[in-house]
This record gives structure tokens, C-alpha cells and sequence, in this order.
């Protein structure tokens, strides 16, 4: 049963542009919830508060989460040159948005017992979850941290060796190899939140969303926002990797092991199920195999300095 | 060379000047010409590999790079070393004075890849300096480096300041410096060589700070090759490298997925830059 169709049992009642789960639009927007409650539990350190504009968001990794989380900054009226400096383990500076303890906007965990409560419930807060299509995701969840190699927990994880022949990076067996060994081993690997179904990172059972939107919604997310906040919000776009589309690496048995590792997206938030045809290789040149070895060496680097500062602290 | 006596009349550079004492070996460092080979193989020469080298809290943007921190290198420069051991490096016959020098075509491309195209932290961000052309999110390395070429040529005596980007007859002081042996680029193997057979050991020197890969004569036009053989004119005249025809080169585009590649590399760079400057203030 779809998110959607289970939530006919409480429809929407402002007659808004409730999103069915058809390929054309998956989502929704401004859905009215009058019996919205204060019942989350879980996931206090990834939902943001912003509590001028009444707005409520849920971070869902690889889902536009660090535009989305510069979008909170920009109606908090910060911008880069505002931020504390971070030192924590982040490769770029537009990254350090990711450190809770520089960003201007508060968790739900860290606000007063009233805040919280009306922002789960106050029919006036907009209670917001971006989405992404799980084919994209899962591909970029593996470009951001496998191939990039941004150091993190899942470096240990169980994983095949990237695929380089003559200098050049075969970036399309590299990723269906890697989505094999991830199916094998799917519980280590969804551990981690940018693995992780989007649907448990949004507390969909928990949470009385009023706008769930794609990726690809962001600019009317954006326009929302602007208008709520009574400042700009345009963040531009960040953390947006090489360029590379889930038709370049996707076979139709990688898509299936897709659907089966994110089920509960497709079935829940509604998202099509696609069907591929075998791509062209996607081979990387060589500049770009060897601009991804000085990106390592870099991303050490990073974490060496990142250690000996955090140790004076 | 054979070995011949030399003068002790250095005043530049002198913390350029790398003493191993134990090979008699003096070298001088000239950015962007192997240094970073030559600066592990002095270490190594010293009994000291990459595990044991200290951390270093510089701008440097890979751990290998940080063997160009002289406060944690192992051998010492020559300003650290007593007058009696300075003299004699200087001018002992057994002592082997050595410089390695770089066709200043290549090297000029790769002080700017390395520099400006990766967007290194250093001084040099804030020198003048053109944008970094695309042409639809493609990199175009060519123009981007022709149009620096132009703007150094402008800018001269700020951007040759900067030893990575000064002409070699200066970074080594060849008028102060009685040389036994300057060795070009092309060959390092057999300097590693004669220095194994000095110090009685293997040594085999991992190369680093190899950049992208490219050619640097697709990135040069006629234009661009004029203005390298004025700006480095006594390097061409005192080092003995040949002027070349340049005119042909096909120019470098790079490929989405590489530009995109190198922007991020950008992005980390500036990144270590950040941590170093926090971490050098709190120290």
C-alpha cells in the first residue's frame, strides 16, 4: 500500500494538489493536516526547525539535503560568509553546511517542548520532506562515497575494487558490481543514511507532512520558502557530482536489485518503476581517473588536518 | 662533471639549500622540477620513509606533499647547519652539488596546473590573474592557460616572485652555487642512480606531483610560446634548453566528467587551505 492510498483513510481536506504516485508526479503540496500530532521519536538531529517561517523540514540524505539545508540558512538571513568555521570532516567548504553545530538553524531536538509542539502540529507550519527518484539516488549515494571516497564508515564496508582498465575508470561495471555486492550485504550498507530507504529517514509514520517534493520540485520549493521566510531563498546547487545520469550505469537486472533494496520508496512514496536498456560503457578518461586519485590524496589529506584540529579541541 | 673545488660565497636561498651530510650531498630545490622526488629521496637517503615523517600542519594538499614542510623535513637546510659544515658543502671536491632543472615550457604549465588550475592554497590566489574558462561546463585548459600567460607576462614582477613561477637560474642560484652536477628532468634515472651507489643503498624515489597527465605543448600556441622563452629568457640562455616550435598545439578541452572532477578538487583544496590556516593559529 502507497503512502498515498493509505493516507485516503484521512484525505486531504483543503482540496490541495495532492500527489498521486503516477510517473508523471509523485508528492504533494500544501496537504492540509488537521489532526497532525506530536508523536516522532526518532530522528531528532535531522529535522530542522526554522521557527520564523514556520517551517518544518526532514533531511533525507542524497536528496538535495545540502541545498536544502543552505535554503534554511538563507531564511535564517545567513549566508556562507556567516557561517562559524567548521572543523569537522567535510571535503568542502560548502559542505561544512552538514556541521549541526554551526548551522543557524536549530534540530527539533535542541528547541523548547512548545516549538516542537506546534511545529509537528500547527495546521500554519509546512512540514516539508525532499525526495529523490531511488535510481538517482542510490547511484549518486555511491558516486559521493565510494568513488569520491569520502572517508566515512562506509570505507570497511564490504565493497568490490573499482574497475580501471588502461588508466581509465569503467565507471558503469564499477557501479553494477558495486549494487550486487551492496545487495549480498544490504544490511551493512543501509545502515548508513545515505544507503538508507528515503522512506525511513523521512519518519513517514511519524510525521504529518504537509509537502513532500521530488528533486525536481525544488524550484517551487524554493518560490515557498522565498515567500515564507520573506527573503530569497536561492541557493544554487550544491554537492552535484560529475554529471552522470542513472541511464548511463543502469541495466535493467541493476534496476531490479534498485527496486528490491528501495521497495518501500517505490511502494510508499510512489515513485515509477523504469525499465533500462543495457548503456553504452561509461568509461571515465584518463584526466578524470587520475583527477579522482589527487581527490583521494586530497580527501586524506583533509582528514589528517581535520583530526589534529578536532584533538586540540 | 668531475668534482672541483667551489667558493663559499652563498647568500641567497638559503633555505632552499638541502645538506646531507652523510652522502656529501648539497641540493638545491627548484619548484616545480622534481622537488617534491627529490625532497623523499633526501629523505630516504636519511633512513627516513613516509611513515615516519612528522605531521605538518601546512597548506600542503596531500600527505606526500608535506615533505615540502622544512620545519619536519630530516634533512637539514643549510642556514640549520654549523659554518664548518656549510663551508665544506659548499666547496669540498667530494661534495656533490646538485640541481635538477625542467624544460621551462613544461615547467611553466605545470606551476599553472598544479597552482591555478587546482586552485592550491598559497599566496598566489591573490595574485592578478584570469578566470578559468568553460565552454558548456567543459574545462578549456588551453585558453585558460594562455590567458594566464598573458596576464604574468602583464604582471610580471609579482607573479616571478614566487619561486614556483621564477625563472631556475635564480631559484638556484647558479652565480652563487659551484654546481657538480645539474641534471635535467629527463634524467632523474640516472641521478638515482649515482646517489644509490653514493649513499650504498637502493633508492627508488616514488615520483608525486604529477598532475593531470596532459601535454603541455597542446596547451601552448605561438603567442604564448613567445611570451614563456621572454619571461624565462635566462633560463633558455644559462640552462642550455632549446627554444621550440609550438605553434602546432591541438589545445585541451577537458571532458565533463574530468572538468567536473577538478572542480571538486578545487573545492578540497580550498578546503585544506581553510583547516591549515585554522590549525597554524591555534598552534
Amino acid at each position: 500500500m502507497s503512502f498515498f492510498s493509505r493516507r485516503r483513510t484521512r484525505p486531504p481536506t483543503n482540496g490541495g494538489s495532492v500527489g498521486e504516485p503516477t510517473a508523471s508526479r509523485v508528492g504533494f503540496e500544501s496537504r492540509r493536516t488537521p489532526d497532525a500530532s506530536d508523536r516522532l521519536t526518532t530522528l531528532a538531529s535531522t529535522v530542522y526547525v526554522v521557527a520564523e517561517a514556520k517551517v518544518l523540514y526532514v533531511q533525507v540524505f542524497k536528496a538535495a539535503c545540502s541545498t536544502m539545508l543552505w535554503s534554511l540558512a538563507q531564511m535564517a538571513g545567513k549566508g556562507p560568509e556567516d557561517l562559524a568555521f567548521s572543523t569537522d570532516l567535510h571535503v568542502a567548504r560548502e559542505l561544512t553546511i552538514h556541521d549541526l553545530s554551526i548551522h543557524p538553524v536549530p534540530t527539533i531536538d535542541r528547541v523548547s517542548p512548545e516549538l516542537r509542539h506546534e511545529a509537528l502540529t500547527s495546521p500554519e507550519w509546512m512540514r516539508l520532506g525532499i525526495v529523490r527518484d531511488p535510481y538517482s539516488r542510490l547511484y549518486s549515494g555511491w558516486e559521493s562515497r565510494r568513488l569520491l571516497l569520502h572517508d566515512g564508515p562506509w570505507t570497511d564496508y564490504p565493497q568490490p575494487d573499482l574497475v580501471v582498465v588502461d588508466g581509465q575508470l569503467d565507471l558503469g561495471t564499477s557501479f553494477r558490481a558495486f549494487v550486487e555486492s551492496m545487495m549480498e550485504h544490504r544490511w551493512v550498507w543501509q545502515g548508513d543514511y545515505h544507503f538508507a530507504q528515503q522512506i525511513y529517514q523521512l519518519a513517514l509514520d511519524q510525521i504529518d507532512f504537509t509537502d513532500i517534493a521530488t528533486t525536481s520540485d525544488l524550484p517551487r520549493v524554493f518560490r515557498s520558502l522565498s515567500e515564507r521566510s520573506g527573503r530569497l531563498v536561492d541557493p544554487g546547487r550544491h554537492n552535484e557530482g560529475l554529471g552522470i545520469k542513472a541511464e548511463d550505469v543502469f541495466d535493467d537486472v541493476t534496476a531490479q536489485r534498485c527496486e528490491e533494496l528501495y521497495d518501500q520508496d517505490f511502494l510508499q512514496i510512489g515513485f515509477p518503476k523504469r525499465s533500462f536498456a543495457t548503456p553504452p560503457p561509461m568509461v571515465l578518461d584518463q584526466v578524470a581517473t587520475r583527477a579522482l586519485g589527487m581527490i583521494k590524496e586530497r580527501n586524506d589529506r583533509i582528514t589528517d588536518l581535520s583530526t589534529a584540529i578536532r584533538a586540540w579541541n | 662533471m668531475p668534482a672541483e673545488a667551489g667558493a663559499d660565497r652563498l647568500i641567497s636561498i638559503q633555505s632552499n639549500v638541502h645538506v646531507v651530510e652523510s652522502a656529501r650531498l648539497l641540493y638545491v630545490r627548484v619548484p616545480k622540477a622534481a622537488c617534491s622526488t627529490m625532497l623523499w629521496t633526501m629523505a630516504l637517503m636519511a633512513g627516513v620513509g613516509s611513515d615516519e615523517l612528522a605531521f605538518s600542519d601546512g597548506h600542503y594538499p596531500t600527505r606526500p606533499m608535506t615533505i615540502h614542510d622544512a620545519s619536519i623535513h630530516p634533512v637539514p637546510t643549510i642556514d640549520l647547519v654549523s659554518p664548518d659544515l656549510r663551508h665544506e658543502a659548499l666547496t669540498s671536491p667530494e661534495w656533490m652539488r646538485v640541481a635538477i632543472t625542467r624544460d621551462p615550457y613544461a615547467r611553466l604549465y605545470s606551476a599553472w596546473e598544479s597552482r591555478i588550475l587546482f586552485a592550491s592554497p598559497g599566496p598566489w590566489t591573490g595574485f592578478p590573474q584570469p578566470a578559468i574558462i568553460s565552454v558548456d561546463g567543459n574545462i578549456d585548459v588551453a585558453t585558460s592557460f594562455q590567458a594566464f600567460v598573458e596576464t604574468m607576462e602583464e604582471h610580471l614582477g609579482i607573479w616571478q616572485a614566487d619561486p614556483h613561477f621564477a625563472q631556475q637560474a635564480y631559484v638556484m642560484a647558479l652565480d652563487e652555487i659551484d654546481f657538480t652536477d645539474i641534471v635535467p628532468t629527463s634524467k632523474l634515472g640516472e641521478l638515482f642512480d649515482r646517489l644509490s651507489d653514493r649513499v650504498g643503498k637502493p633508492l627508488h624515489p616514488q615520483r608525486h606531483n604529477e598532475g593531470l597527465g596532459l601535454a603541455y605543448r597542446d596547451a601552448f600556441d605561438e603567442a604564448t610560446a613567445r611570451r614563456c622563452e621572454a619571461m624565462f629568457a635566462l633560463d633558455f640562455d644559462r640552462l642550455g634548453y632549446e627554444h621550440q616550435d609550438l605553434s602546432s598545439g591541438s589545445g585541451l578541452r577537458l571532458s565533463g566528467p574530468a572538468s567536473r572532477t577538478v572542480a571538486m578538487l578545487q573545492d578540497r583544496n580550498r578546503r585544506i587551505g581553510d583547516l591549515s590556516e585554522r590549525l597554524r593559529q591555534r598552534a
